[in-house]
């Protein structure tokens, strides 16, 4: 179980958490909502082990794995949706430089749920921000399956930007990928928080 | 324009440019001085014919593309080392500003004391292109996303990866850049040194020559074919780059 007791974190002179206390769940989907630049990020960027804290603790239990969706895409311009998409399936464990056959496998499997079947060869560059968007989810998703798949995941507003026709469709891919995992998610829409377990509100 | 095809228009460019050098030498009407282009372009066809001619062009070629292949392979590592390494950065950052400031003269006349006749061109090619490769590569090192880096960080990437998916398609358009200029760099330094120590073959040697018997049309002659290599050295370059960049996206 993932315990955050009494953390502060500033910026210079901004304090952007003051003895801020959460535990989180096993599993589940705990929504994060709160006006912008009151710490969402920051908390994220903690549990990622991107920031440290200035005070308080963080306890992670030994061996949990993360996955994330940024909040910028954050994917490699130059290579094809497929190729971004597997590339987090084996991670470190992968001695291979090359992706593996069950990590495109994976990827084209939820590329094609997040309805881009069409576009798995196009370069990143090529695609619309939308397009993007799904690809970079699918990324996050894809680290979640197969033997060595995180057992969290950490997504910064994932639908943001997306078509409203999208919206729904992705948010039930996602919601099927994180099924018996935790899933931390930031977002600023109320209706997007309505389906979490929980509701963390800054 | 468009129904021209593109040979033609360069044979009419250059034939534009030999009747311009024509009327030079018609004006100048010394050919000591400046010789015709029709003389000049008989002589490259008489030297072609001899083996020296053969022999000046391969030693040249031999000796700067050894320089420059040390330089390409030395600078990437450099560069990369002093991205990565604060320290080594600011230890060796000023032996390449000296480097880059020193004049090529300079380092051929130093070098007389240290190296053999046949080396000094090799080492001159060396120290000019090494800078520009070591400062490219730490530029395109210097200049990854490092948010992509924190991405990769997260989920735990393998540095193979990491170098192979962030870092080289990041560096590649520099590295690119600097090896295209090198070429350039690392011919006119190695033929301006051959110039200076007269090694026993080498263009520079027949350049050297041919102002010592103050025979311009040899000087003419050798000019041009100095610049018909290195335009070919660097379309050959470019070609090897496509192709090399083609292949690591079809991996």
């Amino acid at each position: 179980m993932i315990q955050v007791t009494n953390i502060s974190k500033k910026y210079g002179d901004k304090a952007v958490l003051e003895h801020f206390s959460y535990q989180f769940p096993e599993q589940g989907v705990v929504a994060v909502t709160g006006p912008s630049g009151i710490g969402k990020t920051t908390l994220l960027n903690l549990l990622l082990g991107l920031e440290k804290p200035d005070e308080g603790t963080l306890e992670i239990p030994a061996g949990t794995t993360f996955s994330a969706v940024f909040q910028e895409d954050r994917l490699l311009e130059k290579e094809s949706a497929l190729e971004n998409a597997a590339i987090f399936y084996e991670g470190k464990t992968n001695d291979s430089v090359s992706l593996s056959a069950q990590g495109k496998e994976m990827a084209k499997q939820i590329l094609s749920e997040l309805g881009l079947s069409e576009d798995l060869e196009t370069p990143v560059r090529e695609l619309s921000g939308g397009m993007a968007r799904r690809v970079s989810i699918a990324r996050g998703l894809v680290a979640m399956t197969g033997p060595l798949g995180a057992k969290v995941c950490i997504m910064d507003e994932p639908i943001k930007g997306l078509d409203p026709e999208n919206r729904k469709q992705t948010m039930d891919v996602i919601r099927k990928y994180c099924a018996g995992k935790l899933l931390i998610m930031v977002t600023h829409d109320d209706k997007d928080a309505e389906g979490a377990d929980e509701i963390l509100s800054f | 324009m468009k129904a021209i095809p593109k040979a033609l228009k360069i044979i009419i460019i250059a034939a534009i440019w030999i009747a311009i050098w024509e009327v030079i030498y018609l004006i100048v009407g010394k050919e000591l001085i400046v010789p015709s282009p029709f003389h000049v372009f008989v002589r490259i066809f008489t030297l072609a014919g001899t083996a020296v001619f053969w022999g000046n062009i391969g030693t040249s070629l031999l000796r700067i593309l050894i320089g420059y292949l040390l330089a390409v392979i030395l600078g990437a590592l450099v560069g990369t080392v002093t991205a990565k390494v604060a320290f080594l950065d600011s230890f060796l950052s000023p032996a390449a500003k000296v480097i880059r400031a020193t004049p090529v003269a300079s380092f051929i006349i130093l070098l007389f004391v240290f190296a053999a006749r046949n080396h000094i061109p090799v080492i001159t090619v060396f120290l000019m292109v090494l800078p520009v490769v070591w400062a490219n590569v730490y530029e395109g090192i210097k200049n990854t996303d490092p948010k992509l880096l924190e991405m990769a960080k997260v989920f735990d990437l393998k540095k193979g990866t990491i170098f192979k998916r962030i870092y080289i398609p990041q560096i590649l358009p520099f590295f690119t850049a600097a090896v295209k200029t090198g070429i350039g760099l690392a011919w006119k330094a190695g033929i301006a040194a051959e110039v200076i120590v007269n090694p026993k073959y080498g263009i520079g040697t027949a350049l050297h020559d041919s102002k010592v018997y103050i025979e311009t049309c040899d000087l003419f002659a050798w000019t041009v074919v100095v610049v018909i290599i290195s335009i070919i050295l660097e379309r050959i370059l470019v070609r090897l780059i496509e192709k090399a960049g083609g292949e690591k996206k079809r991996a």
